[in-house]
Parts: structure tokens; sequence; C-alpha cells
């Protein structure tokens, strides 16, 4: 998960088409094939859908940022991304414990599709 | 109320003394040399002694008219005890703290708490009354560590240099280009400045303080060594003819709001560092409970998220309309960094330091 967000870093930290490819070409010449085939899942916009209501994702993340629901939104319309909202509000203490994309994914990602009660 | 809000500024009547006003008045104590509290016009002003060097460049022909006094010595007028306090935002930036009858109000201006070695570090200073700036009063804005920002910026200077090209650093004349300056690791190429950074750098230089060495680029000069260089120059600077010079670069910019990456985007250049002269949403939260104050008066910035926060805490908080811009990710910030011939602009041109810009941190919208 650290290699697939250094990467995502890189492609983000230059305007250069010239970087941007120069990174996806290191990273898929040394990533797992696991990781590689996630990665270009989410890098071609198929990332797995509707695992869990973003309504849920933003009272979470208030809840962990220790912030009334007003400060979330307001924060959000600052951001303007949902993700990165959440990203900038969670404590950032409780980072990556070094699994792979893939297990990121498959293992703790994918089963929350068993936790929705429809 | 011992200060109050008028068309001219913050108001001290028992003193007549006012704090940033933007217009005219006959006595002004400044919090700090940016644009937007230090305006030329008045009949006397009063900095802090650290501060009397850029106050006077900044203020051209009004020079005449400034006073300093050491952080913590008392002014006294009408009965009305002003004292500066270190602000901790760039050099010889202050918090003003006005006591009359043993209430005590203090105005701070634009400040951090974190580090930084350009300048005296932020103190709390007791009150009743807090005036604070909220430029980035949200929690999304949490500074990461100088340390760990100085070593991203060199990082990235080393692998330009590496690959042949000159990296374009960009961060306002005043305060955050010394900061960054403060940082770079001389060790991987020459250090070269715009005429604006290089102006107030030596003044820094003047009072005190370490600065790297740096080369004035000057308009008609050039040299192959300047593809391993670092350029330090104003925002205003990016995308003209004096850019070019240095050939095949790399571009970045220093502020806060480098935190969001919708700001970085817009800003359409390769990096975004975050380093900030404000304050963050915790350092606010800390430096707020520090002052023991029950009174807050948010002026700049996020006022309405800020005060509404602060009620529920319990404070007695409210917001007052001031001219203060706080941190700009507009590029004309301030008007010594709009000159890009690198000459410094003239004492005379208000222009930039009028014009009511709408400010990105808007909460209004």
């Amino acid at each position: 998960m650290n290699r697939f967000a250094a990467l995502y870093d890189a492609i983000d930290a230059s305007t250069a088409t010239q970087s941007k490819v120069a990174a996806l070409s290191a990273y898929f010449s040394s990533a797992p094939p696991a990781d590689a085939a996630w990665a270009v899942a989410f890098l071609t916009g198929r990332r797995p859908k509707r695992l869990v209501r973003a309504p849920d994702l933003r009272t979470w993340a208030a809840q962990a940022a220790n912030i009334p629901d007003w400060l979330f939104e307001e924060s959000y319309a600052q951001v303007g991304d949902l993700a990165e909202t959440i990203t900038l509000l969670v404590p950032h203490e409780d980072a990556s414990d070094g699994a792979s994309l893939a297990e990121w994914v498959e293992q703790r990602i994918l089963p929350l599709l068993s936790l929705i009660h429809i | 109320m011992l200060l109050r809000l008028t068309d001219r500024g913050l108001w001290c009547e028992p003193a007549d003394v006012y704090i940033d006003p933007w217009a005219p008045v006959a006595r002004a104590v400044i919090t700090h040399a940016h644009a937007d509290h230090l305006r030329w016009g008045h009949g006397h002003y009063l900095v802090s002694d650290s501060g009397m060097g850029v106050s006077c460049q900044r203020l051209g022909s009004y020079a005449s008219r400034v006073e300093s006094v050491p952080y913590g010595r008392v002014t006294t007028v009408n009965g009305v005890h002003f004292s500066l306090h270190p602000a901790g935002h760039i050099l010889g930036s202050a918090q003003i703290r006005v006591e009359y009858r043993g209430e005590v109000w203090v105005v701070s201006g634009d400040y951090k708490t974190d580090a930084d070695s350009t300048c005296a570090p932020w103190e709390p200073v007791r009150c009743h009354t807090f005036i604070t700036e909220c430029t980035f009063g949200l929690p999304i804005y949490r500074w990461p560590s100088q340390q760990q920002v100085f070593a991203e910026i060199n990082a990235w200077w080393r692998e330009n240099a590496d690959a042949g090209r000159a990296s374009m650093l960009y961060g306002y004349a005043l305060g955050k280009a010394q900061r960054l300056l403060s940082g770079l690791d001389q060790s991987i190429g020459p250090i070269l400045t715009h005429g604006a950074v290089e102006t107030m750098t030596a003044l820094y230089r003047h009072a005190g303080v370490r600065m790297p060495h740096t080369t004035y680029a000057t308009v008609d000069q050039r040299d192959p060594a300047w593809s391993r260089a670092i350029v330090v120059a104003p925002p205003s600077a990016d995308g003209s003819t004096w850019v070019r010079r240095f050939g095949k670069s790399a571009a970045a910019f220093a502020s806060g709001w480098m935190q969001v990456r919708g700001a970085r985007r817009r800003r359409g250049v390769d990096r975004g560092f975050t380093l900030s002269d404000h304050v963050d949403w915790p350092q606010l939260q800390s430096a707020i409970a520090a002052t023991g104050a029950e009174r807050v008066w948010a002026t700049h910035g996020f006022t309405g998220p800020v005060v509404r926060w602060l009620r529920e805490q319990g404070y007695d908080a409210d917001a007052v309309e001031t001219r203060f811009e706080g941190e700009r990710d507009d590029t004309a910030v301030d008007e010594t960094s709009t000159d890009v011939s690198g000459a410094g602009a003239s004492p005379n041109d208000t222009s930039s330091a009028d014009v009511p810009l709408p400010t990105a941190a808007d909460p209004g919208v």
C-alpha cells in the first residue's frame, strides 16, 4: 500500500507527463502482480462501488476527528473532495501497517460489503 | 469596549490610538510589516525594534515617522498601556497588548506558534479579550513539521539539480522567502534570489538573522551553473520573462494553502509545499487557551466556523470585519513582490494594498 501511495504522490507531484510516465513505469516494473492488477483498476477508475455509504463515512470521519458534523461539512466545502477531506481530518498517527495494496483491497476493503444490510 | 472597530481600523478610544489602521490616522501601533497591516499615510508609527528595518523599507518616505520599542516595554498614552510581544509570524512581528484600568486586550496580528529560526517565537500573553486571526481556521489545516517540509524541499531541489533543471521556489518576499532560505541545504547548488527577496533578506541579515549565501539574479545575467540552482522568488514572478533566463526549470509554491490538493492544482505549479506563517487549527486552539481569554474576536479568515466552534466551547466569541487578508494564494501578495524586474516598488504605489480582493479563505463560498 505504501508503494501505491508513493506512486500516487509521484503522479500528483508533477505537471509534466514525462515524470508521470516515468513514475508509472517504475511502479509497474517492480510491483507484485496482484498489486499491479489492483493499481491498474484504481488508476483507470474501476474501483469497487458502494461498499460503504458516503453519509456513514462522513459521520465516522467526524467522530474520529472529534469534530461536530457541521464543521466536517465546512471542511468538505473548502476541500471539495470527500476522500481528501477525510484524509485531512482523521488523526494521522495510526498510519499504514505495511500491508500490500492487494491485501488492503481483498482482505480489508472488499469484506466490508458483507456488513451492508439491505 | 477598550477596542472598537471603526472604518479606519481597530481603535482604542481613551488613547486615540489605532492598531494596524487601513486609513490615515495620527497614531498607529503596528503588528508587522505586511502590506495589509502596515500602510502609508499615518502620522506616527510604533513598531518593534526588530521590525524597524523591514517597516522602514516598506514605508519609504514615511520611515521618518516610525518609532520602535523592544518587545515587552510599555508605552503609555493617556493612561493606556501598550506593549508589543513576539508573534512568531515574520521578523519583528508583534502581538499588541493593551491595558487600561485593569482590563487587558491582545491583538494577535498574524501569528504562528511553531518553529522558525528567522523570528522571535510567539509568546502567550494573558488577557481578557483576544483578537485573533483565523486565516487557516478549519481542522483540515494541520501543518507538517517544518523539518519534514524542508527535507521535502531539499529532496525536490536535489532531484531537479541532478536532472539539469533549475528549481523555482515561490513564496512571499517578506517572511516566507527568508524562512525558506533558512531551511535550504547549500551543498546542493547555488541559491539565487529575485530582487524583492534579496532586498528583504539583506534586512534580515542586518537584524542578525542567519541566512545562507544568496546571489541576486540580475536582469542581464545567465550562467550554466544555474541549472543546479534554486531560485527563491515572489509568486508574481511565476510565468514572467524574468524566469526564462534560468532555462529548463521546475516550479513549486510554498504556502499553507498547499495542504489542499485543489489549491495546488489551481496554482498550476509542479509542487506545493505546506509551509505557513500562520497558525493551523491545533495551534489556534492552543494559542487561544494559553491566553486565558474569555472573549475572542475573530478577524480575517474562516471567521464563521471559528466563531461557531468557539461558542460551542463556551467562549464569548464574535467575528469582526477587518481588512486584513492573511495568506493569499493570489499572485499579488504585497507590492514589494509585484515588481518582477526585482528593483522594488515605489513607496507611493498603494494599488495592491488598497484593492479589496476576495480571499480564498472566505467561508461564505
